[in-house]
């Protein structure tokens, strides 16, 4: 006789299956009533009274360490306007995708903190999912430096062909990016001044390799290059020309952006990268930074708030802007631009309380806390902090803010950012040339252009 | 394939009628399967196709069609080739090493050791972990600083240190090697359950016919395990070829194109380069490559039978 | 062979199976070296000995900061709800393909399987839009049918070519005995084949599991969420705290590990009941 011992637990599962059916229906029922068309519809805003008790935005985000914060700050807001702010977090790489999907579904939610950049943006605006801010939020916007705001206004020949114009983002912080040294280290070396041109940089990456010291490390296996290598695009060509070259109105070969691509040669011909390099991510090149296993880093202004997570004690460090290259006919610009942006969804029945909210978080002494909480700088300019109270590489950071670029073009496809990327992988372990990786660029780049005819 | 086989029928008419009936009777078998698999899963698939001859970028309703171009695009671009190399390097690697261990392990559990029951747990785990903690684990252990790279010089290879994910000449094994020692563990439970289903009488049998263990294993565990084995090896290919989390968390496809992977590519068209279009001619070009080689290795092992 | 000869066979065996043991548990060490490391000693503490060896602090702080107990319940019920559907439905299936005769079973299968090889980027997406349409985003019910679906190829491929291997005697015994095919399916087929549920089980869990992206998607309430869910919350827009992150995933573990420990009696189970007296 076969023992019959799979009905046992087998039973005990449809068991299972049939509660579990039974609890998704009941809540399926709850939540649809619910349904997250931009928060619960409650009787008192379909009257479209003036009395905002009962009111409730729904307010998404991906800011893991300042959920409690975001929370706190939505409690105040309630105890002075009534209005409900149902806070939710949604942590890691996938925020970006859920937006994508609830767009799609006309599911966003009253409120967002944006994951993506301008073109990434412009897409919802085409698809008329957000809403313009700018011409409803005048006074807000002047509190934020021009630059700031600029990150996500489309103006007329815009390159992601909005036609919508305006501005979609409230800044709740900003950050540019710039290289930082550990001020014992260079001491070590001999190295007195952090320096002013490029050739002063490599000459500082030989004395620390004298030193024994391991001059450099950044993220060159990720995002960072572009960033890094943005300030010599702007020193080699100018703005102007930047901008035709990556539209492919001028040819990329010839216009002196072997240069740019110059930078990761020499760095990699005076021995300043450390060693796995090609594939480090920016985490990684700061575990190394922090534990003084190299001198300099290149990385962003968040980096003051990492650097004091991982070890409280490492205070020894500042910084100092890209430096500029002597044979360079223009000034260096830094990239930078709003770290955290605030959007709210076109679809959003409560205008008026979201648009309150938004003012409510930009509000000074809400930015004080949050910059005390967040890794980046207030966007806020009345928040930051008096001279004194700074510290040194905290103030050069914010100094680096009016040097951010406004615009550094769009190529045609992406492609050809990415062809450039894999390319100064293979530069920085000497496994390419700049000629070599400027023609791979131009081929993705003359690709594009045909496409896009 | 018939298994109805039925005693000699007189009545040849009625039977076939209710053969037919029973042929029709029977999909009620899939019916479920079919219903939910037309629900979910029929969508995703249809949209793709649809994509593939657009130019959608995933966010906006309105598209154009672009007829063949995105797979004219796909066919003929080279590093798109050599992602898939990359796989298929991935995939022959792990059918040499990683089956062959997984296979091993699998007998050697199965001749009832002395605590096999906490091997069988043991082996499991790697794979219980998400691609992303492999990921961490393992950029852990190749570290230029890292454990490896100590072990070497520990022993007196020093001269064999490395940056094994930095380079571009070990890149690629140091990844399929963190993949392999996570998939062992999948492919031993399938051979296991596979060994279990092998009646003892015939093991019985051939000890009483004076075999060992070597003939044993030839005769009777390796012509019994045929389906099972190609089952395994289509089910590794498909892994290793469509391999990303752990690509994503250790090298993103560096240096370079050395660890791009399909997978990989189809994700960064689709998010990055918000081109669901070549994102979708791509995952198109790819599963039919995958549908042909499954349907080879299902050819192959059918005629050795 | 003699004796010694099986004796040497035997020590081969076990110095395999250890070898491999040892080679699979070894990166652990790391993840269980994070986990009792302190926030601050991670970056500067490159050993794999944390200062205070028995320092569970990270395990209580994972657990309650992330939520853990309320992802951990619904992911339990996802898991048996999606894993029972996935063998009672592919079950079904599988045996129709591999036993029954049946119209267009080829198509039907073939076309099953090619979707196994297709890879579908953000496949979550499209999914998601196919349930909000049913009205049932952000639902329980909403999230585990399309898991079930989606793990329906794999598995009545998995049990196809096992149901393939097992003998036919009794089945054509039972046949002829005039037993009609769901009895045999029921009665006969499912003991025998339970090493191969067995497997379907414990993968099924494992993949429901680890399943992140559609829950994403598809629920805007946090109490709805699975257990992964938790862990991202470890994963900062600028830091990732490592410590929280081992110890959660740590703990993670455990309840798959239990799973796989009672499907291994199905395992033992089988080498029994495969026993056919023809």
């Amino acid at each position: 006789m076969i023992e019959r011992r799979k009905p046992g637990w087998l039973s005990l599962l449809v068991l299972a299956l049939i509660l579990a059916i039974a609890a998704g229906c009941a809540s399926g029922q709850n939540e649809s009533a619910s349904q997250n068309n931009g928060g619960s519809p409650s009787p008192s805003d379909r009257t479209d009274s003036q009395k905002k008790t009962g009111e409730k935005i729904v307010f998404w985000h991906y800011l893991n360490d300042r959920h409690d914060l975001l929370v706190g700050m939505a409690n105040d807001f309630k105890s002075q306007t009534g209005i409900e702010v149902d806070v939710q977090l949604f942590g890691g790489d996938g925020f970006k995708q859920k937006i994508i999907a609830s767009a799609q579904t006309d599911s966003l939610p009253d409120l967002m903190t944006y994951s993506g950049g301008a073109g990434d943006l412009a897409k919802l605006i085409e698809t008329k999912s957000v809403m313009e801010l700018g011409g409803k939020m005048g006074d807000t916007f002047k509190k934020f430096p021009e630059s700031v705001v600029k990150a996500y206004s489309y103006r007329e020949g815009n390159p992601f062909n909005v036609k919508d114009y305006g501005t979609y983002a409230v800044p709740m912080d900003t950050n540019n990016m710039q290289f930082i040294y550990n001020k014992d280290l260079f001491a070590q070396a001999g190295i007195t001044e952090p320096p002013q041109t490029w050739e002063q940089l490599l000459q500082a990456v030989d004395k620390l390799n004298a030193a024994g010291i391991t001059p450099f490390a950044t993220g060159i296996g990720s995002w960072v290059i572009g960033p890094m290598a943005a300030p010599y695009e702007f020193a080699y060509l100018g703005e102007e020309k930047l901008i035709r070259v990556k539209e492919g109105k001028e040819p990329l070969i010839g216009s002196g952006y072997e240069n740019v691509l110059k930078i990761f040669e020499d760095l990699y011909k005076h021995k300043a990268f450390a060693e796995g390099i090609a594939t480090m991510d920016l985490p990684k090149a700061e575990q190394m930074f922090v534990n003084g296993e190299v001198a300099m880093i290149f990385d962003g202004s968040w980096a003051i708030g990492v650097f004091n997570q991982m070890d409280p004690n490492f205070q020894h460090y500042d910084v100092f802007m890209p430096p500029k290259p002597a044979d360079a006919a223009h000034e260096v610009k830094i990239t930078g631009g709003i770290g955290v942006p605030l959007v709210v969804s076109q679809k959003t029945k409560h205008q008026d309380a979201v648009l309150k909210f938004v003012d409510y978080l930009v509000a000074k002494e809400q930015q004080q806390k949050y910059a005390e909480k967040s890794f980046n700088l207030p966007a806020n300019m009345e928040a930051a902090k008096s001279e004194g109270e700074m510290s040194s590489a905290l103030r050069n950071f914010s100094l680096g803010m009016q040097h951010v670029y406004e615009s550094a073009g769009i190529y045609p496809s992406p492609n050809v950012d990415t062809a450039m990327q894999k390319g100064v992988q293979l530069i920085v372990i000497g496994q390419s040339t700049p000629d070599k990786v400027l023609k791979q660029m131009d081929e993705a780049l003359q690709k594009a252009l045909k496409e896009k005819k | 394939m018939n298994p109805i086989s039925l005693p000699n029928a007189p009545i040849v008419k009625r039977k076939s009628r209710k053969l037919a009936c029973r042929r029709y009777f029977n999909l009620l078998y899939v019916l479920p399967a079919l219903a939910l698999f037309g629900v979910f899963s029929l969508f995703p698939i249809v949209k793709t196709v649809q994509y593939s001859f657009t130019d959608a970028n995933g966010i906006n309703p309105n598209f154009h069609y672009v007829g063949l171009a995105n797979y004219r695009s796909a066919l003929t671009d080279s590093q798109w080739w050599q992602a898939v190399g990359n796989g298929g390097v991935f995939a022959l690697l792990s059918l040499i090493f990683m089956n062959s261990i997984a296979l091993l392990l699998s007998v050697a559990v199965n001749a009832n050791i002395r605590g096999n029951q906490i091997y069988q747990v043991v082996f499991y785990i790697p794979p219980i972990l998400s691609g992303i903690v492999v990921g961490y684990v393992w950029k852990w252990i190749y570290d230029p600083k890292g454990i490896l790279n100590s072990f070497l010089q520990g022993i007196g290879l020093g001269g064999y240190t490395h940056a094994w994910i930095g380079s571009t000449d070990t890149a690629l094994y140091a990844v399929a090697v963190s993949s392999m020692w996570q998939g062992v563990g999948g492919s031993f439970i399938l051979f296991l359950a596979g060994l279990q289903g092998i009646p003892k009488e015939w093991y019985e049998a051939a000890e009483i016919d004076g075999a060992n263990r070597l003939q044993k294993l030839r005769y009777i565990t390796v012509p019994s395990l045929r389906s099972v084995y190609t089952m395994v090896n289509i089910l590794t290919i498909l892994g290793a070829l469509g391999i990303f989390n752990q690509v994503y968390a250790m090298t993103m496809g560096g240096p370079g194109y050395t660890t791009e992977v399909p997978a990989l590519r189809i994700y960064r068209e689709a998010f990055t380069n918000s081109d669901f279009g070549m994102s979708s001619a791509f995952s198109i070009v790819f599963g039919v490559m995958l549908f042909i080689l499954s349907l080879i290795q299902l050819k192959l092992s059918r005629n050795k039978e | 062979m003699g004796k010694a000869g099986e004796r040497l066979t035997k020590g081969a065996i076990h110095l395999l199976l250890l070898a491999w043991a040892v080679v699979s548990i070894f990166p652990l060490v790391w993840m269980l070296s994070t986990s009792l490391k302190e926030k601050n000693e991670i970056y500067t503490n490159k050993s794999l000995i944390p200062r205070n060896a028995l320092n569970f602090g990270n395990y209580v702080e994972a657990w309650t900061a992330g939520g853990f107990s309320r992802y951990t319940w619904n992911s339990v019920l996802y898991s048996a709800v999606v894993v029972t559907g996935v063998v009672l439905v592919s079950t079904l299936a599988a045996y129709g393909i591999s036993r029954l005769d049946m119209a267009g079973k080829k198509a039907i299968y073939l076309g099953m399987m090619a979707t196994l090889m297709i890879p579908i980027p953000g496949a979550f997406i499209s999914i998601y839009i196919v349930v909000s349409h049913l009205g049932l985003a952000n639902t329980r019910i909403g999230y585990m049918l399309p898991m079930v679906a989606t793990a329906l190829p794999v598995s009545i491929f998995i049990l196809k070519s096992f149901f393939d291997e097992l003998s036919r005697e009794i089945e054509e015994a039972a046949i002829i005995d005039g037993a009609a095919s769901f009895r045999i399916y029921w009665s006969l087929l499912l003991p025998i084949a339970r090493p191969a549920i067995a497997t379907i089980v414990i993968l099924n869990t494992l993949s429901v599991w680890n399943e992140f992206m559609l829950a994403l998607v598809l629920f805007s309430e946090t109490k709805l969420m699975p257990i992964q869910m938790g862990l991202s919350v470890f994963v900062g827009q600028y830091t990732t705290q490592y410590e929280l992150l081992m110890a959660a995933t740590s703990l993670m573990v455990l309840p798959v590990i239990l799973v796989y420990i009672a499907m291994q009696k199905q395992f033992i189970a089988g080498i029994t009941s495969g026993a056919i007296k023809g």
